[in-house]
């Protein structure tokens, strides 16, 4: 039976051992609902139990498990479900018992306050739990979240090692081929082999404050934020390495194509800070924040490398054997916004906002610091402008426009390591340097609301440019004509189009443009 | 029960202090498939009932189930609590009275704040001929104007669409019945209530890559804001995919075009069927700009490929992953060509 399919069945068995959802209510024994002081508590319990078979479906299990000893493939799908990660069946079952228990709890009085709690859930790896307080002069939230996941796969099945006939043969020894270049493609080395877990576990978290100041009249509030994720597990990285770094030495060459399980581990912290002032029918809202990445794993290097393939492979004399593969850098954003909109009743409104962003850099690798390469930084300023007006209650007109620029200021040229000429023989630049990019785009727009079946009719135009300060290097055979992206990209674009819903689940739309 | 003796008792109901309200609009609960007992209808559309309601149990527009003419809402009435007001309206309709923790804030709230016009008390409506209904998105906004999410409403996809809170907000209940939704048995509730209409998005999400919203590891508001609009957003489409991906928002040293442009590029973030959520699979979707193979990847007859490149054979590497060596496609920090 087609592994998908089978898959699909066995969720399905599984839910339909799907529990009905329990209610429970109490009330507070010591105030009666009319007292001023009276509170009441509800509860809402959804046990789930689920039961899954996969038996006869080896991509389904052994969807982690990648690569046999013998680096065999098992093709393996994106599976995000981790039925057999949790509750009865350990041990790569194929089949199992799902047990969880959703549940919400909600306080309420008189007074308007509440506390709410909830948890959701399907299993060991895949939870969220939140909790929410109102009062009148304050709100305050929080959310914990985890969610494990497979992270692909090896791509095997299109490497071309693993396909038959996949590589040509006048690849695989330099002196057989023709080209007379490297060999590397011929083989693919695996450096993570029997590593079955490969998983990633994202853990997101959350606290949230927002203080409504009796003196200002409810028309201003702040807000604190701090969110966050963690990041833990592992990925397939792959990575093919210059012929430079060889002297060509065609005895190095299969060691130069690889692959290997990538360890994760990722924290990110936010913090937001949010000013809201709404005077009349105005709202203004600034909101500034610093949003921190971690990269707390060591890189593979170079010298990796060369232990994974002693005593075979040897660097020439020069290569820096802390030249990372894969880096990647802690940064730090920071970001400031101010968003206006101004109503004028029922028939019109503006709105803007403007945000400048700057991202840097924090840590730099071995080859960045001794080139000189020591402020990596882009800079990013994004702006809107809408304004709409309601002829009718039907009929709306609306206008657009809509900037972002981001600037490049990170350190060029760095002689050696990122400049436009090569100072090695060696393309030292090949992707173009992006010093900017900018993209604008406006536009009108007409909408007729008829009352009827929940249809909207619009019609309209946009224009968007985009343009990029591209640097390029000079190097002849990987000139700008390599690459059909262009520098400058416009269009007008006139559209029309309907959108209705005549009932609930029903939507239909026709949208030429 | 006949039809009409059925319509007559929905037309009137009377309360328990003998006060009596107009739900002709409850005949319409069924366009609502049972998310509310009472539903927005077009006075239009229902209409011919309200006539038929009329002629059957022999009323005049204003006239009460007892004959008598509907009096004002009285000074007694006003002072009641918040709580006992809608106790009045709990005492038939029951349901909300034990309703779910989605209740909330509302659950202070008197039935009348927000089902009729807060001018008006529901016994002065019925009066003038009006219905109880569900509140419009003004009635809401008279509270939540002032919420920071709803800033840019009036810009809303979901406002000009002639969408109102009620459509995505059940304020009495939870808004989907998980338990009965075995395709969303695993998402958030957001997300369940989003592609309740989004079902061209749903499908989407049921491709073999996909971003895990049917599985719950992330939510549709994780990415859209449902209060506004695709032109009120303070970022950039690369900027806004990042937030959660960042350890690929560098700064690199050598970046690669559409990833700083849009990630959309490449990517289709519902679902696709291709590895990695791409919108063609590999290499199709590289090819698509870099047309044109090197010297890596075509070779010819001589030692060195020919320097034109129709002139060179393509080989089995072009053919296949371009990720395979390129593994840094989305920016490296040491190789200028990607590729670590």
């Amino acid at each position: 039976m087609n592994p998908f399919l089978l898959k699909r069945l066995s969720v399905m068995i599984g839910l339909l051992f799907f529990a009905s959802p329990g209610y429970a209510q109490a009330e507070n024994a010591d105030a009666g609902p009319e007292s001023s002081t009276s509170g009441l508590w509800r509860g809402h319990i959804t046990p789930k139990f689920g039961y899954f078979e996969n038996s006869g479906n080896p991509a389904y299990l052994n969807r982690y498990n990648l690569l046999g000893n013998d680096n065999s493939v098992n093709a393996a799908y994106m599976n995000r479900d981790n039925l057999l990660d949790f509750t009865f069946s350990k041990g790569g079952t194929s089949n199992g018992f799902i047990a969880d228990l959703n549940f919400s709890l909600v306080f309420n009085d008189d007074s308007g306050a509440s506390l709410f709690v909830e948890k959701e859930g399907y299993g060991a790896n895949n939870q969220r739990v939140r909790l929410r307080g109102i009062t009148r002069s304050a709100l305050f939230g929080a959310y914990y979240s985890t969610f494990k996941s497979a992270t692909g796969t090896y791509d095997f099945l299109y490497n071309p090692d693993m396909v038959a006939g996949g590589t040509d043969p006048r690849y695989a020894d330099r002196t057989l081929n023709s080209t007379g270049r490297t060999a590397f493609v011929a083989y693919f080395n695996n450096d993570s082999p029997k590593v079955l877990d490969y998983e990633l576990q994202r853990s997101s978290y959350g606290f949230s404050v927002v203080l409504k100041p009796a003196s200002f009249e409810e028309r201003a509030s702040f807000e604190f934020n701090v969110d966050g994720y963690n990041r833990d597990g592992q990925q397939v990285s792959n990575y093919i390495l210059d012929d430079a770094f060889f002297g060509n030495d065609r005895n190095a060459q299969r060691y130069q194509w690889r692959g290997y399980a990538k360890t994760i581990n990722d924290r990110n912290t936010k913090l937001t800070y949010q000013f809201n002032f709404t005077p009349q029918d105005w709202f203004i809202n600034y909101e500034f924040s610093i949003d921190r990445f971690r990269n707390n794993e060591l890189p593979v290097t170079l010298g990796t490398v060369a232990k994974w393939a002693t005593p075979t492979l040897r660097f020439v004399p020069g290569v820096d054997l802390l030249t990372p593969l894969g880096f990647v850098p802690d940064s730090t954003q920071y970001s400031n916004g101010l968003r206006v909109n101004k109503t004028f009743g029922d028939s019109a409104a503006v709105s803007a906002g403007v945000s400048y962003a700057w991202l840097q850099q924090d840590t730099f690798s071995e080859p960045q610091v001794t080139y000189g390469y020591t402020d990596g930084r882009v800079d990013t300023i994004n702006g809107f402008l809408n304004g709409k007006f309601n002829v009718s209650q039907s009929v709306g007109l609306e206008a657009f426009a809509r900037v972002n620029r981001r600037q490049n200021d990170s350190s060029y040229p760095v002689p050696g390591f990122y400049e436009p000429v090569s100072q090695f023989g060696n393309p030292r630049m090949v992707m173009p340097r992006i010093d900017s990019y900018k993209h604008l785009s406006y536009g009108l727009e007409a909408k007729l609301y008829p009352s009827f079946l929940k249809t909207t009719w619009s019609a309209g135009w946009k224009y968007e440019r985009k343009e990029n300060d591209l640097t390029w290097g000079i190097v002849p055979a990987l000139a700008p004509p390599i690459s059909l992206y262009g520098s400058q990209y416009a269009a007008n674009e006139v559209f029309i189009k309907l959108v209705s819903r005549p009932l609930r689940g029903l939507v239909l739309r026709a949208t030429p443009s | 029960m006949k039809f009409w003796e059925f319509v007559n008792q929905m037309d009137v109901l009377v309360c328990e202090d003998g006060e009596s309200v107009r739900h002709l609009t409850i005949l319409a609960s069924g366009y609502a498939l049972g998310v509310q007992k009472v539903a927005v209808v077009p006075k239009w559309r229902f209409g011919f009932l309200a006539i038929l309601v009329m002629f059957f149990s022999g009323q005049a527009p204003g006239e009460t189930a007892n004959g008598s003419a509907q009096k004002a809402e009285t000074v007694a009435d006003a002072s009641l609590s918040k709580h006992t007001r809608g106790k009045k309206c709990v005492a038939c309709h029951k349901e909300m009275e034990g309703s779910t923790p989605a209740t909330m804030t509302h659950h202070a709230q008197s039935c009348e704040s927000c089902h009729v016009d807060s001018s008006a008390g529901i016994v002065a409506l019925a009066t003038a001929g009006e219905t109880i209904r569900l509140p419009k998105v003004a009635e809401c906004s008279s509270c939540h104007q002032k919420d920071r999410k709803l800033m840019h409403w009036a810009f809303s996809a979901h406002n000009k669409a002639g969408s109102v809170c009620s459509d995505c907000h059940t304020i009495h209940v939870s808004p989907i019945s998980k338990g009965m939704r075995l395709s969303a048995d695993k998402s958030d509730k957001n997300s369940a209530v989003c592609v309740s209409c989004h079902k061209d998005i749903d499908a989407q999400f049921k491709m073999r890559s996909h971003h895990p919203v049917r599985e719950g590891g992330m939510s549709c508001i994780g990415c859209h804001d449902p209060h506004g609009g695709s032109q009120t957003v303070l970022k950039s489409k690369s900027e806004q995919c990042l937030g959660c991906h960042q350890s690929m928002r560098g700064p690199k040293v050598f970046e690669h075009a559409p990833v700083v442009d849009d990630c959309t590029s490449c990517h289709a973030p519902h679902g696709s069927a291709n590895r990695g959520l791409l919108n063609a699979s590999q290499p199709s979707v590289c090819l698509q700009c870099h047309s044109i193979a090197t010297s890596k990847h075509g070779y010819g007859t001589s030692p060195m490929p020919p320097a034109k490149a129709d002139s060179r054979t393509v080989s089995g590497t072009v053919l296949r992953g371009c990720t395979n060596c390129h593994g840094a496609i989305h920016g490296s920090h040491q190789d200028p060509l990607l590729r670590y």
